[in-house]
């Protein structure tokens, strides 16, 4: 089973994506790690999920937002408090020597911290996967209009918050 | 602020990589997954209960564990509660099989077992000599 799967292949061509897509939803190195593996694990265990799948990334990456989701609504009462505590201490973003741009991605990884979880979804599937509405929609079982505008409110609360920053770099 | 330009500055801001030892551990993990387990029920049974069951399934196994648990009390506290008594129908069908055997082996006269039976309600005592037939019924009957 897991070597018709080719888990390797797969992982290889989609880790990336869903390790940095569960880490701006979490926020925690250690959930994402379990959320991370258990998409794998899943996929492993049961490889006809995949079976007539077109696109592959969105399919993996609408398996991480339910299991994210899943985690977020187990912990909504118990752990809020310490889930505030430390949201925006996880490096999101690789590091870089540039003095500008690690402060400009401190803050822009705190802004993002600040959006509704349902935003910051479609931001970091708009921006960073460069997912179409559509294909957002299709992820996160949401309507296109509802992906689009939950984008552009994102977008202008990031833009709000980082503006200053952003016109004093450039 | 020009739009385009503030989108392009965040497309191009790198997300982070996983740490390169996840590779080995999430594959052992997925292989480890992949393998066949003991089968309990049909695929399309256990399938269609995987299903159900989710996105907990310990939760619901905790939740029939617990109902076993109380089940089994409960069983056992009803057979507590009834075991020092014999129905009163087992009792006698046992005095008449003991009174039967004795015959059988031509044994002593039978006696009374000492089973815990249901007495019936014991009327006050009355001193000795006395009689429940009154001096008026006396009369009548002489």
């Amino acid at each position: 089973m897991a070597g018709a799967l080719n888990l390797e292949a797969l992982y290889d061509r989609h880790a990336p994506a869903l390790f940095g897509f569960l880490l701006n939803l979490t926020r925690s190195e250690a959930d994402t790690h379990d959320l991370f593996q258990g998409v794998f694990c899943k996929l492993a265990a049961r490889p006809a999920l995949l079976a007539g799948i077109r696109d592959e990334r969105a399919f993996l990456l609408r398996l991480a937002h339910n299991a994210a989701v899943d985690l977020a609504r187990r912990r909504a009462v118990r752990e809020r408090t310490q889930e505030r505590l430390t949201e925006t201490d996880v490096p999101l973003f690789a590091s870089t020597a540039d003095a500008d741009e690690e402060t400009f991605q401190r803050e822009l990884a705190a802004a993002l911290a600040e959006l509704p979880p349902e935003q910051r979804a479609v931001v970091h599937l708009k921006l960073w996967e460069g997912l179409t509405f559509e294909a957002i929609a299709d992820a996160l079982r949401i309507p296109p209009n509802t992906a689009a505008s939950r984008y552009r409110y994102g977008l202008d609360k990031l833009r709000d918050r980082l503006r200053p920053l952003y016109e004093e770099i450039k | 602020m020009n739009w385009d330009d503030f989108e392009q500055q965040l497309r191009e801001t790198p997300l982070r990589s996983p740490p390169a030892e996840w590779r080995g551990e999430t594959l052992a993990a997925a292989r480890r997954a992949s393998r066949p387990r003991p089968v309990f029920l049909p695929g399309w049974l256990g399938e269609g209960l995987a299903e159900w069951l989710w996105p907990s399934p310990v939760a619901w196994a905790g939740l029939a564990a617990t109902w076993a648990v109380i089940w089994a009390l409960n069983t056992t506290g009803a057979m507590a509660a009834h075991s020092p008594e014999l129905p009163v129908s087992f009792a006698g069908q046992w005095r008449a099989h003991q009174h039967m055997l004795a015959e059988l082996l031509e044994l002593a006269p039978w006696t009374e077992p000492t089973l815990p039976l249901p007495q019936p309600p014991r009327r006050s005592r009355e001193p000795h000599g006395s009689s429940n037939i009154t001096h008026h019924e006396t009369a009548q009957m002489a």
